[in-house]
């Protein structure tokens, strides 16, 4: 019987939305706007997740960090300041403890001390340039893919030669069209010959750009830049990164037995992940993202009181069709059905011409700005498809319900 | 027929279809009311965040050897110039006269710890050696005690005034004022106390502390340290002409020729805020062009509504043409109900913006404000779209053939 009444309701909207051309379309476009704004506020808002996820990606989301200080807060100086220096030794240590550990879920720690250097070549030079002494086994925390030459070999790193691997902007501010590989560059006062060349990988919020970076042997590093110890840090990669919290504890306690610190004594260093900067920029993204859904929504919400409208004005000329079909035994929820599908089907087609129209316009966009960030996918035109059968229930719901309720007798006697 | 019985007719049709007209009506207040939220929440923020990039005093400008007081990496143009030092600063000053108000002269070490007793700060309070005229040029005000005095700084007298956050570390208990205090391990008496400021951009304005510039390169050395000079011209009237005898006076004094260009940069508030203003500007516009789909989608809405109105009407329009109502007369009349909707909607759209967008601004801690420009700008944009999305039914219902609208069932 169900069934029977869905068909005959479809039948019987479809029949509406074909004899009132102008107005369906009318009605239809309110519709449209409102899931064309809303589902390119939303390509929008995944295209600006997965640009800063690309920009976190540097920092890897299996790598801990231990670090004399914590990356959030700079509130107390003095407290972090006076901690003692994270020693290039302890990484050893801490490889011991975790090699003898059979159930650890840290796999490997490499030292990463950093420092802000002048890069020159020739006459070109670039300041501020994030300095990294480390070993070959970098290369197996961080992404070392490179589009010229390759990382820091074994050899290379045991014995502290001055090769380098510099980053994407570094490269092209030094050399422009010319070929880096095997060119000598000079780090502060030391020469570095080029063995490859960082494949692009953006920057961190505009902040920090990997690609603005130079990495160098530990060794090598040690020797020319010591001065920068107190800036070192020592980086730990997790076996599972599902279980990243449980790796810190274990950090936590491996290096606090590295630091020989007592149990009464508190931490007297930081372990960082990104996990802290994200959570720092996530409020502001929220915000960003929920106003600009809220005001597109709004676009949406004028759509749907269109629709209500339109269809209150149905109800109205259709009394006497109601009135009939009443008195020939259509029951309540029969004429509420019959309105609903009439609402719902305004807004699917709405909504599928909606996407049609997004997803052109997205194309476009992808066109004229390649570097506006957007991501159009499945889940979002499920979305788009099931906000717009919501929109049509709840705006059609009203006038179907006084259709529905309406007085058989009355409704064949109105005028 | 009088053009006043058209507009009651109109008014009236409206009242007929309650449930409809405020239908309508709601759609154009949603998206009215986005687009004055959104715009009040920017002009909120906007004149919060330029109230904290002025941090020169009204009528004053500055020279200094790097633009915006800010040092570019790696650019040789700016390195390469030469320091604005003391000595600069005093020929400027006797050259200048009485010319202006006030002349500041700025020197800074952003990396001081200070230390009282047995407290000591952060290493990155803002040191500034300076004169009298730093309170004024850079927009403080005295919290407590006294400024600097022209003696302190002839006679480079050991004495400061420090920063709300500074009072609030070394002297929880208050009474900052009289106390010696340890900045970079010379001793400096604290004079005064300088009034709240907040922070806001390029640092926190309330970690401060000033000493007189004599003493600053006695303790501290000159070398390598260059100068900002403010200067407040007396009034805005002779703003241009005081910077206009300034930039002279400051090119005689580093003994400039006159085929050389400027070595050294001029900025004010205005430079500053214009930056800004220019960023404020392309997300208005975005806003603006985002909020106002909404705004499209009740135009739609009009002119349906306004098309079964056509329809439901069409023998009321029949008679009136065969009693005489010329098409202009039809068109009109349907023209005003359309923009009598729309007028409505923004109106409503207006008063709830205006409530929703200052609340958020109130709860960002910005100012209030009432955007006038965009309200006017919404009662535009609204009365366009009732006259646009109306013309299509009015003019349909003014087409209408008077015998086959009387027919019509």
């Amino acid at each position: 019987m169900i069934w029977f009444e869905l068909l005959e309701g479809f039948r019987i909207a479809a029949q509406q939305i074909a004899a009132n051309r102008t107005r369906s379309i009318l009605t239809t476009l309110g519709v449209v706007i409102g899931i064309v704004a809303v589902t390119l506020m939303g390509t929008a808002i995944r295209g600006v997740d997965i640009g800063f996820d690309r920009s976190m990606a540097g920092f890897g989301d299996d790598v801990l960090y231990v670090e004399q200080f914590p990356w959030t807060s700079s509130d107390d100086f003095w407290q972090f300041r006076n901690r003692p220096d994270i020693k290039l030794s302890f990484v050893d240590r801490l490889n011991q403890l975790i090699e003898d550990n059979p159930s650890s879920s840290l796999e490997l720690a490499v030292a990463a001390p950093a420092s802000i250097q002048t890069v020159t070549y020739g006459k070109r030079e670039i300041s501020n340039v994030y300095t990294t002494g480390t070993t070959y086994q970098y290369a197996y925390l961080s992404g070392t893919d490179c589009d010229k030459g390759r990382f820091i070999n074994e050899a290379e790193s045991r014995g502290g030669r001055n090769v380098c691997v510099v980053g994407r902007d570094v490269a092209d501010g030094l050399f422009g069209a010319e070929d880096p590989m095997d060119k000598v560059i000079r780090v502060r006062d030391q020469e570095y010959q080029v063995i490859g060349v960082f494949a692009k990988q953006g920057s961190f919020l505009g902040i920090f750009s990997w690609d603005a970076q130079v990495v160098i042997p530990l060794n090598s590093y040690t020797k020319y830049f010591k001065s920068n110890q107190e800036n070192a840090s020592i980086r730990v990669k997790v076996k599972d990164k599902t279980r990243i919290a449980e790796a810190k504890e274990e950090l936590r306690g491996d290096f606090r037995r590295v630091r020989g610190l007592l149990a009464e004594q508190e931490d007297n260093f930081a372990i960082n992940e990104q996990k802290l900067l994200r959570a720092s920029i996530e409020p502001v993204k929220m915000g960003l993202a929920i106003a600009g859904l809220f005001i597109t929504g709004l676009a949406l919400f004028v759509g749907a009181i269109g629709i209500m409208n339109i269809t209150f004005v149905s109800v109205k000329e259709r009394t006497r069709e109601i009135g009939t079909r009443k008195a020939l035994g259509a029951r309540r929820r029969t004429i509420l059905i019959q309105f609903l599908i009439e609402a719902v089907s305004i807004c699917l087609i709405g909504g599928a011409v909606g996407l049609v129209l997004a997803f052109g316009l997205f194309a476009l966009v992808g066109v004229i700005f390649p570097n506006f960030p957007m991501q159009f996918s499945p889940i979002l035109v499920v979305t788009a498809l099931f906000i717009s059968v919501v929109t049509g229930i709840i705006s059609g719901f009203a006038p179907a319900w006084q259709a529905a309720r309406l007085n058989p007798v009355e409704a064949l006697r109105y005028e | 027929m009088k053009s006043w019985e058209i507009v009651k007719m109109a008014w009236k049709s409206l009242g007929a279809n309650k449930l409809r007209s405020a239908l309508t009506t709601s759609g154009i207040t949603i998206g009215i009311f986005s687009i004055i939220s959104v715009m009040t929440t920017i002009s909120a923020l906007q004149t919060s965040i330029e109230t904290g990039l002025s941090f020169l005093g009204s009528n004053t400008f500055q020279f200094s050897k790097y633009p915006n007081g800010i040092k570019v990496w790696g650019d040789e143009k700016y390195r390469n110039r030469r320091k604005i030092d003391y000595q600069t600063y005093l020929d400027f000053a006797r050259i200048m006269g009485d010319e202006a108000q006030v002349i500041c002269p700025k020197v800074w070490d952003n990396s001081t710890q200070a230390v009282f007793e047995n407290r000591k700060t952060n290493p990155n309070i803002e040191l500034c050696g300076s004169n009298q005229g730093f309170l004024a040029a850079n927009n403080f005000r005295i919290g407590d005690g006294r400024n600097l005095s022209p003696e302190d700084v002839v006679f480079s007298r050991s004495v400061c005034l420090i920063g709300r956050q500074l009072v609030e570390r070394l002297f929880p208990q208050g009474q900052a004022v009289g106390h010696v205090i340890k900045l970079n391990a010379k001793n400096y008496e604290v004079i005064g106390t300088l009034a709240e400021k907040g922070s806001s951009f390029g640092g926190n304005d309330d970690n401060i502390v000033l000493i007189p510039i004599t003493k600053f390169f006695e303790n501290y050395g000159s070398r390598e340290r260059s100068l900002n000079i403010a200067i407040e011209a007396k009034n805005q009237f002779v703003y241009q002409r005081t910077m206009g005898i300034a930039i002279g006076a400051f090119r005689v004094a580093r003994g400039l020729r006159p085929e050389d260009a400027n070595d050294f940069e001029i900025y004010s508030n205005d430079s500053l805020a214009g930056v800004f203003r220019s960023i404020a500007t392309t997300v208005r516009v975005g806003a603006f062009v985002i909020s106002a789909i909404a705004l499209v989608a009740a135009g739609v809405g009009i002119m349906n509504i306004m098309l079964v109105s056509v329809t439901e009407r069409t023998k009321e329009i029949g008679i009136r043409k065969s009693l005489g109502a010329r098409r202009r007369d039809i068109r009109m009349q349907f023209l005003l109900e359309a923009l009598f909707l729309s007028l409505l909607g923004s109106a409503g759209g207006i008063v709830l913006g205006v409530f929703a967008g200052n609340g958020l601004a109130a709860w960002l801690q910005a100012a209030l404000v009432f955007p006038w420009d965009w309200a006017i700008a919404g009662v535009l944009v609204c009365s366009a779209i009732g006259i646009g999305f109306g013309l299509y039914p009015a003019h349909k219902a003014a087409g209408l053939d008077p015998i086959e609208a009387l027919r019509y069932e």
